[in-house]
């Protein structure tokens, strides 16, 4: 398992968050908008002049995220984890659509 | 759906057009009455605006909440069985931490919720979420479980979800919740009726929600995906274009460019239409009333008032309309991304580029835009940096000043300082920036975290409601404050002084080398005599008593200048042609015979300009977002007295340069 930061991570590759090394107060405030432990983070591009990473979570939400905060998520190359795997999301191709459901 | 449709057959939104007064006459009485209050919440980009909209139609207001510093908006509705509800939408909020600070929207909502259930009334809480993140959105239904409240989960965007061959199974969902599940589109027709009959359902059966789930596998038992990701998709291929490192800039550059064309080409033509309706209302009362005080009070004072006034509004509303079709589209977000860095130089955040874009038209709605600032220091930072942004109202008495003591100058020399004059603008911006984020606004900020949602295409009836709202605030709030601005500052202007002395002595300090300025009332105004009390004080600038008369002028409104010396020196509707005023500054002549102004007095005015926050509109705006005296009164000190030291240090040094 190689460890890293989210700012250093090569873009497009999907990367496991193992720790964020933050205060409480962000701690809290990235949970709230979908970043966490176990969180599955993909870099999509990296602002230019030392500008944000735009960042795409497991869920299919897409976050800026200034260098600062990057620094301090520590993340772990690896498959992403089953639950999240299973979770909707726009790009996740699952089951094929339930008799039950409505649209 | 067949309950749906019976209850819209029933249902009645509350009475719309309610003024501030008796809003607050309602919310009181709201407060002491029994009937239910739905508090909607929500993350950012949900859809919760387009779903109230939906429901509540034109009858939404924005409420007044004691201790509440963002906008609620409320309205009533009356459900199938007759009961009246009062909705109340809250700010777009990630989580609904108790501890949250205070004066975010988070710690805003956490507080309304907590009031609202001290108050005894019955509350039912209605989350919208956005179906196609379900499971993101799903981590704050947990928080607002723990609340333990009925709790009516409205999924919306589901005609997106169908677009993106998926679906959703409501019975699912509320099994797993435990709450009242309804699916809405707020473009259906339905959308309503739909929302309205799940309350009525939640409010006969108020149970809290389950608080056990998991979100991620809720949001997995209830969607199943049939196809592919074509939304997605679109979404990643303008990014890669419009976020791309050399071209997304530079279409950024464009589209801001474009976007404040947009605001002078389309708000100019109507300002004129106003200024003429103005005029010949104007020229009615003269014609009806006379000439006498009562005639010039109605005249200049009430109606002056009312044209700076109006003069602003169709910039709010192609502003305010402007700026909600780039929230609304998903590209405000994008703008953040890419300007992030450069204002983090002057201690703000990607969040804060709008406004500071729109101040450079003028400060009053760029304040206003300041709410999209998420963090409050930012916010509060970026409001009292706008103000010195150069504004369009800058404009006249650069033009003045530079054509008076810069007669000569090549016509790219005064370009050049045209442009200085801009940049000094953001120089002094970036300045105060920094000093305020050390002193009056020290502490941490949030660093940027923003969601870049998906492109969509913008909603007419939402973007319009929000410039009618925009507008109609500007009117109430701002308007009528700038209307009594003016009513003060004609009497200064117009009414006799009882300390005015003759004008002989004034006479004899001046020898005009052309015609003697004519005596006008000015010279025995109130405003003559406190601007020649102030003289000790401006001498060191260079400016004399007319130029304090012509500063007391523009205090209300900087473009006020102009005119206001042009009336000093005798010179009719300077403000259209200001070329015979610049010829009577230039050859005004003190008693040696030397010139009366020098240059070193005209850039120590423009000094003054560049940094004084001359308009009231801008200061009322203040008062209006941060709901306090004090902050405007903050911002009056600061940049007058930065003002002051600025022109002292420009005369200065202009007149060591011998200029």
């Amino acid at each position: 398992m190689v460890f890293s930061f989210l700012d250093e991570v090569p873009l497009r590759a999907p990367f496991r968050v193992s720790q964020v090394g933050l205060d409480r107060e962000l701690v809290a405030w990235l949970k709230a908008v979908g970043i966490e432990e176990g969180t599955t983070l993909e870099v999509l591009r990296r602002g230019i002049f030392g500008g944000p990473l735009h960042v795409r979570t497991s869920l299919g939400c897409e976050l800026a995220v200034h260098r600062a905060i990057a620094k301090g998520i520590r993340v772990e190359k690896g498959e992403v984890d089953a639950r999240v795997a299973a979770a909707s999301g726009p790009d996740l191709d699952l089951a094929p659509l339930s008799a039950s459901t409505a649209a | 759906m067949n309950d749906a449709q019976a209850a819209s057959d029933h249902v009645d939104s509350g009475a719309g057009g309610v003024k501030d007064g008796e809003g607050q006459g309602r919310a009181r009485e709201s407060s002491s009455g029994r009937e239910p209050l739905v508090v909607m919440v929500g993350r950012p980009n949900s859809g919760k605006s387009s779903l109230f909209n939906a429901v509540t139609g034109s009858s939404a207001r924005v409420g007044n909440f004691p201790g509440v510093t963002v906008d609620v908006l409320e309205s009533e509705a009356r459900l199938a069985d007759g009961t009246k509800i009062e909705l109340a939408d809250l700010p777009g909020l990630y989580t609904i931490d108790p501890n949250a600070d205070a004066a975010t929207d988070e710690g805003v909502a956490a507080k309304f919720i907590t009031d609202a259930r001290n108050d005894g009334r019955p509350v039912v809480l209605m989350q919208v979420l956005d179906a196609t993140h379900l499971g993101l959105h799903l981590r704050l239904t947990t928080e607002l479980a723990r609340l333990e409240l009925p709790l009516v989960v409205a999924v919306s965007q589901v005609d997106l979800l169908k677009d993106a061959h998926r679906a959703i199974n409501i019975q699912a969902l509320e099994a797993a919740l435990g709450a009242t599940v309804v699916a809405v589109s707020a473009r259906s027709a339905s959308a309503k009726a739909d929302v309205l009959s799940a309350i009525e359902r939640c409010l006969k059966e108020p149970s809290p929600p389950r608080t056990d789930f998991d979100p991620v596998l809720t949001a997995d038992g209830a969607i199943r995906v049939k196809g592919g990701a074509e939304g997605r998709a679109a979404t990643e291929r303008l990014d890669g274009v419009l976020l791309h490192p050399l071209a997304g800039p530079v279409l950024f550059v464009l589209l801001m460019a474009s976007l404040f064309a947009a605001v002078f080409l389309i708000s100019d033509p109507v300002t004129t239409v106003l200024d003429g309706l103005i005029a010949r209302a104007r020229a009615a009362v003269e014609s009806r009333v006379g000439t006498n005080l009562v005639a010039s009070f109605i005249s200049d004072g009430l109606l002056g008032g009312a044209g700076t006034v109006l003069a602003f509004l169709p910039q709010i509303v192609v502003l305010t309309l402007a700026m909600e079709l780039l929230d609304a589209s998903g590209y405000l977000a994008r703008g953040a991304f890419l300007v992030d860095r450069l204002l983090r130089l002057m201690g703000l955040s990607g969040r804060s580029f709008l406004p500071l874009l729109m101040s450079h038209a003028c400060a009053v709605p760029a304040i206003s835009a300041t709410r999209i600032v998420r963090d409050p220091k930012e916010r509060l930072t970026a409001i009292l940096v706008l103000p010195l942004m150069t504004c369009s109202a800058r404009i006249p008495t650069y033009a003045l000043v530079v054509s008076t003591f810069f007669f000569s100058a090549s016509a790219f020399r005064k370009a050049a300082l045209f442009v200085v004059l801009y940049f000094a603008g953001l120089a002094s911006g970036l300045v105060a920036s920094l000093i305020l984020r050390r002193t009056a606004v020290r502490g941490r900020s949030l660093p940027l975290v923003l969601e870049m949602p998906g492109y969509r295409m913008p909603q007419p009836t939402v973007v319009a409601r929000q410039a009618w709202r925009a507008a109609s605030r500007f009117l109430r709030e701002v308007g009528t404050t700038i209307v009594v601005a003016s009513a003060v500052l004609w009497a200064v202007l117009t009414l006799p002084s009882p300390w005015a002395t003759a004008t002989a002595t004034e006479s004899a300090t001046m020898t005009a080398t052309a015609q003697a300025p004519r005596p006008t009332p000015i010279e025995k105004s109130v405003a003559a005599s406190v601007g020649r009390a102030l003289e000790p004080v401006t001498k060191p600038l260079g400016f004399d008593w007319r130029i304090n008369v012509g500063l007391i002028g523009s205090f209300g409104a900087r473009e006020l200048m102009v005119g206001t010396l042009g009336i000093i020196f005798g010179i009719d509707d300077a403000g259209a042609d200001p070329a015979p005023l610049s010829e009577r500054l230039r050859s005004a002549r003190g008693p040696s015979g030397a010139p009366l102004y020098p240059t070193r007095t005209g850039l120590a005015l423009l000094a003054f300009f560049v940094v004084a926050c001359q308009c009231m509109s801008t200061v009322a705006a203040i008062r209006r977002e941060t709901r306090s005296l004090r902050w405007p009164a903050f911002v009056l000190a600061y940049t007058y007295a930065a003002a002051y030291v600025l022109a002292l240090v420009v005369h200065g040094v202009a007149g060591a340069m011998g200029l």
